[in-house]
């Protein structure tokens, strides 16, 4: 470790070079010359309220004459409690009410308010219950590191805020033992802040004081760190790791050394080799220093410069940024117990009291310390806190309790509170303000950028980040930073959002279980403790990854127990067998023994009484605080519960006690290479027979568990060695972009889903492998999967199944449609003996990549296709050629998500001749021809409300041309990786040319039609009116042939003859047929209505089908092309009935219905089914009917008859060059 | 001996039937038109006693000719010739005086139904094929 100059500025502040930068000029003091001048080694703030006067005797009277301190006693109840009398010589104890200079070995009792400045005490106004937190305030500014408190006997909660003051400065505080104390609530209170050293009774406390008030470590003065003192710091750090686990090496030097110079008075060391002895030598000294570093204290509204600044600029600002509907979001990162974030909680529910409607707001307060987070979540301050929150916002915002004040409704509905390590777990997102007051301020320079980066990241855009920031060059007064802070614009500034997927404020990951690598074995009985502490969120649990051996999760099960609170089962059966050796009850006459993890209680001793003693308290309720006391004083502790002065909650506890028959308690740490690992407790009847004997077997059986406990910590370290491997690869696995699904072998039950697989499933997730064919999954090649045929019933099996493509048909998750993709890997998971244990499978989503590919390809086949067909009209003439090249221009366009045109497209300008201002003013739709534009406009907002890709074609308006053009039109949606639609892109390609072509082709058709017509027409007719008059023409010449030949009376000629009449009069009815097959001549002649009739006779005489025929007379169809083909559809249909209905009659109708004439043919027959009727000639009447502007509607059902039905447009024939021609602009 | 004149136009037919009729002893062909035009013309100078017409003719139908043909000569015997026997033909015809209607099919025996004809019967044939 490089040395650092270390230098000490205005009265306690230490800074070192390398971390501030720039050269360090400072006012170098010298304590020593600081003590001169100040007269005092240090000023002592005294709590001494009901029952305070016997106790500042009893302190007094250990108190030599020259001790060099100053002691300052704001009490009201001394002189109710004897006054002055017997508290000492008259010349060193005085009654002051202020203006006077303190001086060394002097007491000063004032009834009044006191405050010091300097060496200055004057009187101050003060509020009721808060005289000593005032003072303590006070002599923390004035006195620095040299300032201390003692907490004496009394009621209420006075001095527990002041005292936050005194040891943020580095200072001493201590509290009288409760158990002495005649009123214990102070005291308890003060004991109950976290914020005391040491708990005592008055005799022990001047040695203590004296100690820490004499004691200057040579370590932070302004000699540089010694090269002789490196090795030491890097030993002590490396106990710390190794007994504790933390890593003190994301701390900030400054607050380490400033951390181990404190441990370093309270210990009365003055040099660091004997201070890191002691570490090495105390197994609880390196979680105590730890703590020590990890301190902190939180105040309301802290500099209030700050919250000034952010009730008057930054959460207006906040606010006003704000999106309707959506939350304010704060997050208080590093909230300690509490304060910051209820007192930000504050400024915003006051802020958005004052708007209309009161929008909503949300204060997220995280801290990696679980001690602190519980006594944030409890919200009970004592109150003092009147000071910095002031009358007001205390009657708003707090409730009156017995311990002082509560946190109302208001603030507990505003914040909350979650375990969080900065370092290690992903920071929540969109924040609009994030404050880490002292944050930085505490790491290392190593970790303060990733740390800085994280709680960017939080932010939301334009949100703001509020803390201090330890890279300023200028050494200020700790309490002056958040407000130099602000006067630093760049810390204000909006910092550009982190580009992360919008999500809670809080992520919804539980809080993972310590994932840090094992430490060395003593130091792994904290961790297993606190990971059963907390409870198991259930989710999460049933994926866990099993334990592989059943052993471990029984020990598993053992140490979660112990840390519970009840007895390890090693311990209790141990107890039970010394026990129950008769021996031993007649010794020591135990009616009960209990042992208690020490785990917290080594961390809970310098913090006095922390919640985890409290609910040990809340079970066994005196023997809690004796226990914790006996690992206070590293030393065996006996109480006698008869004895008087027992303040009011051991004295009721003790009654209690009392009624089991108990006399006294006793207990003894038990310790594990120096480490308290756990407290063994007596209760016995009779006092007296708590003699040497009794206490050796107690030693004894310390020893037992002691040895108990070494075997459970091996297991312990092995187990966590295990976990803490498991929990990395879960980890990773619960990172994988890929939904991962890990089946147990023996069951196939899913016992662990990542969270992919688990937003995929979402709430169906498959319980076993083969639940997986639920989802219907289904080869590449359309085959479904058999059950013994999914992979992860395969890989159940011992298969490796790799690179598998897998079609679901449904998407698991609802919220997609149509078929989905997967890429699925799975294979069995075996231990080291190479037992199948699991099988694990990932499968990665296709989906999106397919429907692109899909996409992409279907675009691109249109387009080949298109340029295929362009290529050949290309060939054909050099005018098409030329047209085309003008056409050809793809028209290229992209809307946002919404379908909102947000980007020029200048090839639809070049096109249309459109101004970007129209353009992007969405009124593309001007350029669309009138008869497209509204249906055009439906069936695009239809797409992009369905998100489903537009192809259609419709009339552009053509600048160059001065032409409506036919544009075919494709959009397809482009999602982004959460699925939502990004934007649109659309392309249009000019399809004039094929449209040209096509209505030509319609036109060919028509004129064929015609001219088949025509031509059917002038067959018939030759066939009628030429060929079938000469066939007459020769029949009745043969009957002057014939009588002819009867006159010669030649029999064989005349049989010649008839035979030749029979065959002409065959070729006769064969022309006959065909004319009317052709074009009936009744029809030419006669029109459709007659020519119906003929049909319906004709059907008769033929078929001996009767024919009805009901006609509107007044109906002409007019074209004659059409007459025919509704005379041919008709003489199809009924000839359809005639052949395959079986029936004898139908009806024929034609109507008329505005402009479209209906011929309807009905019958009740048999009915054809669809497939027939393509086959029955009608295809080819279809196609024409087509042509001609018309349509057939055929409704048949087997059983119930056929209604076939002809719509064709009466009037004009259509003009094919419609399409095209628009209405000039 | 019986006067026809036949309105017919197409020539294979026209004269055929002549030909045919006047190969009976009692029956003779007085004249021969092409369109009831021509027909219209000429009747008044062959004086028939019998009108044989084509239904479809060129110009004015066979129906109409008839009509007009019997204003002119009231005691004219009209026989409608055709190639098809159309329910709505024959009732056209008959209503204009027509005494028999005949299809062409039939035309065969010609000279016993236009004696049957100038015997006072009036009658359609055709059969079937209607």
């Amino acid at each position: 470790m490089k040395p650092n100059l270390w230098v000490q500025t205005g009265d306690s502040l230490l800074w070192t070079r390398d971390l501030f930068g720039g050269p360090a000029v400072l006012t170098m003091t010298n304590p020593e010359t600081m003590k001169h001048r100040a007269g005092v080694v240090g000023v002592v703030g005294v709590g001494a309220a009901a029952g305070g006067a016997a106790a500042l005797r009893g302190l007094l009277a250990g108190l030599p004459a020259r001790n060099g301190c100053a002691l300052v006693v704001p009490s009201s109840s001394i002189d109710e409690e004897g006054g002055l009398e017997g508290l000492g010589p008259s010349h060193s104890v005085l009654r002051v009410g202020g203006g006077v200079e303190v001086d060394p070995d002097r007491v000063y009792v004032s009834a009044g308010g006191l405050s010091l400045t300097g060496r200055h005490l004057q009187r101050a106004e003060i509020l009721a219950g808060t005289g000593l937190d005032a003072l303590l305030r006070s002599v923390s500014d004035a006195q620095g590191e040299r300032s201390m408190a003692v907490v004496l006997s009394g009621q209420g909660t006075d001095g527990s805020v002041g005292i936050g003051a005194i040891r943020e400065r580095g200072g001493l505080v201590l509290a009288q033992d409760p158990g002495e104390a005649a009123f214990a609530s102070m005291p308890l209170s003060a004991i109950r802040s976290g914020l005391v050293d040491r708990v005592l009774p008055v005799a022990r406390m001047p040695e203590i004081l004296l100690r820490f008030a004499r004691c200057s470590p040579r370590l932070p003065t302004t000699s540089p760190l010694s090269d002789s003192d490196v090795p030491h710091l890097e030993r002590i750090l490396g106990q710390v790791t190794r007994w504790t686990g933390g890593d003190l090496g994301r701390y900030a030097q400054s607050v380490v050394l400033g951390g181990l110079r404190r441990r370093m008075r309270l210990h009365g060391l003055e040099e660091l080799s004997h201070y890191s002895r002691l570490v090495v030598e105390r197994g609880t000294e390196p979680s105590l220093l730890l703590a020590e570093i990890l301190f902190a204290v939180s105040r309301f509204f802290r500099e209030p410069g700050l919250f000034r600044h952010l009730e008057h600029e930054v959460i207006p600002r906040i606010f006003s940024r704000r999106r309707p509907d959506d939350p304010v979001r704060v997050w208080a990162a590093g909230c300690g117990t509490g304060e910051e974030a209820y007192s930000v909680a504050m400024l915003l529910i006051e802020r958005a009291a004052s708007l209309s409607p009161p929008p909503p707001v949300e204060v997220l307060a995280t801290d990696i310390h679980e001690p602190s987070l519980r006594r944030a979540e409890e919200g009970v301050y004592p109150e003092g806190i009147a000071l910095d929150v002031g009358r007001e916002r205390l009657s708003r915002f707090f409730i009156r309790v017995a311990r002082g004040w509560e946190v109302g409704p208001a603030l507990r509905r505003t914040v909350r509170f979650a375990t969080h390590d900065l370092l290690k777990e992903p920071p929540p997102t969109r924040a609009d303000l994030v404050l880490c007051r002292n944050l930085l301020v505490h790491l290392g320079p190593e970790h303060r950028a990733e740390a800085s980066r994280r709680l960017r990241e939080a932010l939301d855009a334009g949100g703001v980040l509020l803390g201090m920031s330890p890279d300023w060059g200028r050494p200020v007064r700790a309490a002056d930073w958040a407000l130099e802070d602000l006067t630093r614009p760049e810390l204000l500034q909006p910092v550009s959002a982190f580009t992360s997927a919008p999500g809670p404020l809080v992520s919804a990951r539980p809080a993972p279980v310590s994932s840090a690598p094992a430490p060395p074995a003593p130091g792994l009985d904290g961790v297993a403790v606190l990971e059963g502490d907390q409870p198991p969120p259930p989710r999460r649990d049933r994926r866990r990854l099993r334990s592989l051996s059943g052993e471990l999760v029984e020990t598993r099960r053992r140490v979660a127990e112990a840390a519970s609170g009840a007895l390890a089962t090693g311990d209790a059966e141990l107890l039970r067998a010394v026990f129950g050796a008769s021996a031993v009850q007649l010794e020591l006459d135990a009616c009960f023994c209990h042992v208690l993890e020490a785990g917290h209680l080594a961390l809970a001793a310098q913090t006095g009484l922390p919640d985890e003693v409290a609910a040990a308290l809340a079970r066994v309720p005196v023997v809690g605080s004796i226990l914790g006391r006996a690992v206070t004083l590293a030393q065996p502790v006996r109480i006698d519960l008869s004895s008087e002065g027992l303040s009011d909650e051991s004295g009721s506890a003790a009654r209690a006690l009392g009624a089991f028959g108990l006399g006294a308690v006793v207990c003894r740490p038990v310790a594990i290479d120096g480490h308290i690992v756990a407290t063994v407790a007596f209760g016995v009847r009779d006092p007296q027979r708590l003699g040497p004997r009794a206490m050796a077997w107690l030693g004894t059986v310390a020893d037992l568990v002691a040895a108990g406990r070494r075997r459970l910590l091996a297991e312990t370290a092995l187990l966590a060695r295990v976990d803490g491997e498991r929990a990395t690869n879960e980890q990773v696995l619960q990172q994988l972009p890929s939904a991962v699904l890990l089946a147990e072998a023996a069951t196939g039950e899913i016992v662990f889903a990542n969270f992919a697989a688990d937003q995929m499933f979402g709430a169906n997730l498959p319980r076993s492998a083969v639940d997986l064919s639920n989802w219907h999954p289904y080869h590449t090649d359309n085959r479904p999967y058999a059950p013994t045929e999914l992979p992860l019933v395969r890989a159940l099996k011992g298969e490796v199944v790799s690179g598998e493509e897998v079609c679901l048909k449904h998407h698991p998750s609802a919220v997609e449609r149509g078929p989905s993709y997967f890429h699925v890997n799975a294979a069995p998971v075996r231990d080291a003996s190479g037992v199948m244990k699991f099988a694990i499978m990932a499968c990665a989503d296709l989906t999106e990549q397919k429907r692109a590919e899909d996409a992409l390809r279907e675009l691109a086949a249109t387009l080949e296709a298109k340029v295929e067909v362009r290529a050949a009209q290309v060939r054909r003439t050099e005018e098409r050629f030329r047209t085309l090249v003008d056409a050809s221009a793809q028209i290229v366009w992209s809307t946002d998500g919404r379908g909102t045109i947000v980007e020029d497209s200048p090839s639809w300008r070049g096109f249309t001749g459109q101004s970007l201002e129209d353009w992007l003013s969405d009124m593309w739709f001007e350029m669309v021809h009138p008869y497209d534009r509204e249906s055009f406009r439906q069936q695009w907002e239809a797409a992009v409300r369905t998100i489903t890709p537009i192809q259609t074609e419709i009339r552009l308006f053509h600048v160059v041309s001065q032409t409506w053009r036919w544009g075919h039109v494709r959009a397809v949606p482009h999602r982004d990786g959460d699925g939502h639609v990004q934007e649109w892109v659309g392309m249009i390609s000019d399809v004039t040319a094929r449209r040209e072509a096509e209505s030509d082709r319609e036109r060919l058709g028509r004129l064929l039609l015609v001219a088949e017509q025509e031509e059917r027409q002038r067959i018939s007719r030759i066939l009628h009116d030429d060929l079938q008059q000469i066939l007459y023409g020769v029949m009745l010449k043969l009957r002057i042939v014939r009588r002819e030949v009867q006159r010669q009376q030649d029999p064989t000629l005349l049989a010649h003859l008839e035979e030749a009449r029979t065959w002409i009069g065959r070729a006769v009815d064969t022309t006959r047929q065909l004319t009317a097959d052709l074009s009936p001549p009744t029809l030419r002649e006669r029109g459709l209505l007659d020519a119906l009739r003929w049909i319906g006779e004709q059907m008769r005489a033929l078929h001996g089908l009767d024919v009805v025929l009901e006609a509107d007379p007044t109906i002409d169809v007019g074209r004659e092309t059409l007459q025919r083909l509704l005379f041919e559809v008709a003489r199809e249909l009924l000839f359809n009935i005639a052949k395959h209905a079986g029936v004898d009659r139908a009806r024929v109708k034609l109507s008329r219905d505005g402009e479209t004439v209906v011929l309807e043919v009905i019958d009740s027959g048999r009915g054809f089914s669809a497939e027939r009727v393509a086959g029955f000639g009608l295809t080819t009447i279809r196609e024409r009917l087509r042509l001609l502007g018309g349509r057939l509607e055929i409704t048949c059902r087997p059983g119930e008859g056929t209604h076939a039905r002809v719509f064709a447009p009466l009037g004009s024939e259509p003009d094919p060059s419609d399409n095209h021609r628009g209405e000039s602009r | 001996v019986i006067r026809i004149h036949i309105v017919e136009d197409h020539v294979v037919m026209r004269e055929s039937i002549q030909n045919i009729l006047n190969d009976e002893r009692d029956l003779t062909v007085c004249g021969v038109s092409a369109s009831g035009e021509e027909a219209l013309r000429q009747v008044a100078e062959t004086e028939p006693d019998m009108v044989l017409i084509d239904l479809s003719l060129p110009g004015i139908d066979g129906v109409e000719v008839l009509t007009r043909l019997r204003e002119q000569r009231p005691g004219l015997v009209g026989v409608m010739l055709t190639g098809h026997a159309d329910p709505q033909h024959v009732h056209a015809a008959l209503a204009a005086g027509a005494r028999a209607y005949l299809v062409k099919r039939d035309a065969y025996d010609l000279p016993d139904l236009v004696r049957r004809v100038m015997r006072g019967e009036s009658f359609v044939t055709g059969g079937a094929d209607c």
